[in-house]
């Protein structure tokens, strides 16, 4: 009564009756203890008819008032489980603590229904009774249950897979062992096999019953995992990539650019970097409106795109600014690749309505030099093709611009 | 996590009322309250109070 009395506050929380609870749980563990001693040491305290007599002579009882010896352990080891289901040792110890005294009275239950008697008491003394046993199995589940937000039963109260495998498999193995077990003495009581057939039939049942749930959970580990690297496929792709167009974001530009720095550094390997700007694209918004205007950036990350080698990066950087960073290009080959891209850009066209739709482009280009500054980053290489940009823009637009950065060159 | 919590609370209840009821069994001599099936082992009166 006071153990399930105990369990009841500690797994409610309540704080009002944090001191009853203790003390309730205190009497109760030191009540087990005397009688767990007077077993153990074999003297009498006089604890067993401190409340009521009981004529000697009982049915399963050798001592007449005294609880069965597992029964004063499995009430010992309750009370130590909730005295310390508070305690930093009590995430892992009451739950452990559950889970003996639950087989325990789920051995002496099962021990009532098959009549092995050693299973519920010891011989020559008094045995747990079928009431006792259920209710300590009411309190072995009670402290696995009480603090499910700590140490192993998180897992159980789990939402995801680990926890949804445990909830699934743990009642399926022990109801299943459970099951084969009373099958095999079933079957052995009915003189259909003997003690040696019956135990190797029953390790086959259990290897048969144990063997697809392990294979189950594998099955599941491996679903997880396939769907976690998809996922984690796809999270980069969006991390690096502009949704509209398909082509590197500014982030991802920012880490090739670094890597180009330092090969260049490194490898004395020279890069280009083009800053590609469409002329008056807000005006082919503002007229042929923003699905236009999208349709024609696409056809533009085409266009760039199908210019360049596979080893080049285009990015876009603002709305309608690309970025092109060409490794390991000289000044010339720069030259010719921002004339490919200028013509090739002049040749799309999209249809709006009735108007058709051609970009106009400004390029701005950098090649940066061997040996390199190390003052040189990302964003003062990106600013110095800027520059060059805006001499296009200056200079009445649709055209390039370009210029080499070596060492020292002020960026 | 709730349930858990919850389940946790009922299962007290039930050794409470199991205890209460063997108790009762020992207040008015009631065999069948102390062991529920008469001839089976009794409940001892110190699990009971446990």
């Amino acid at each position: 009564m006071l153990l399930g009395a105990s369990l009841y506050a500690t797994a409610s929380g309540d704080e009002r009756y944090r001191n009853a609870v203790r003390v309730a749980t205190l009497v109760a563990f030191t009540l087990a203890a005397a009688v767990f001693s007077q077993y153990v040491h074999g003297h009498d305290l006089g604890v067993d008819l401190l409340l009521f007599y009981e004529p000697p002579g009982t049915v399963g009882t050798v001592h007449p008032g005294r609880m069965a010896s597992n029964t004063s352990l499995c009430f010992l080891l309750v009370g130590m489980g909730l005295l310390l289901a508070d305690t930093r040792y009590g995430a892992a110890v009451t739950p452990a603590v559950g889970l003996v005294v639950g087989v325990a009275a789920l051995l002496a239950l099962v021990g009532y229904f098959t009549g092995l008697t050693n299973l519920y008491g010891f011989a020559k003394q008094t045995q747990m009774a079928v009431p006792t046993a259920v209710g300590i199995l009411l309190l072995g589940f009670g402290l696995l249950a009480c603090r499910p937000d700590r140490g192993p039963m998180r897992l159980l109260a789990s939402d995801g897979d680990g926890g949804t495998l445990v909830r699934r498999i743990v009642p399926a193995i022990v109801l299943g062992i459970l099951l084969l077990t009373i099958l095999r003495l079933g079957g052995q009581a009915a003189g259909l096999y003997g003690t040696a057939t019956g135990a190797w039939l029953l390790a086959s049942a259990v290897i048969a019953l144990l063997v697809p749930i392990v294979w189950r959970v594998g099955w599941s580990i491996e679903r997880a995992g396939a769907e976690r690297r998809v996922l984690a496929k796809e999270l980069k792709r969006l991390s690096e990539r502009d949704p509209l167009t398909g082509l590197f974001n500014r982030r991802r530009l920012h880490e090739e650019l670094v890597r180009q720095l330092a090969i260049l550094h490194r490898h004395a390997r020279p890069f280009g970097l083009l800053m590609v700007d469409l002329d008056r694209f807000k005006e082919v918004n503002d007229t042929a409106g923003h699905a236009a205007g999208d349709a024609l950036l696409v056809e533009v990350a085409h266009a760039l795109t199908r210019q360049l080698r596979t080893a080049d990066y285009v990015a876009r950087v603002g709305g309608d600014e690309f970025v092109i960073l060409l490794p390991e290009v000289d000044a010339g080959a720069m030259e010719a690749v921002t004339n490919k891209l200028l013509r090739s850009l002049r040749e799309i066209r999209v249809t709006s309505g009735d108007s058709t739709l051609t970009p106009c482009a400004s390029i701005g280009g950098i090649t940066c030099l061997p040996p390199g500054d190390r003052t040189w980053t990302p964003d003062s290489v990106l600013h110095a093709a800027d520059l060059e940009l805006y001499t296009v823009k200056a200079n009445g637009r649709d055209g390039a611009s370009h210029r080499d950065l070596v060492s020292a060159t002020p960026v | 996590m709730k349930a858990l919590r919850r389940l946790s609370e009922v299962a007290g209840i039930a050794t409470s009322a199991i205890g209460g009821i063997a108790m009762t069994g020992w207040l008015l001599d009631v065999d069948v309250l102390k062991s529920v099936v008469p001839g089976l082992i009794t409940m001892r009166p110190t699990p009971r109070s446990c």
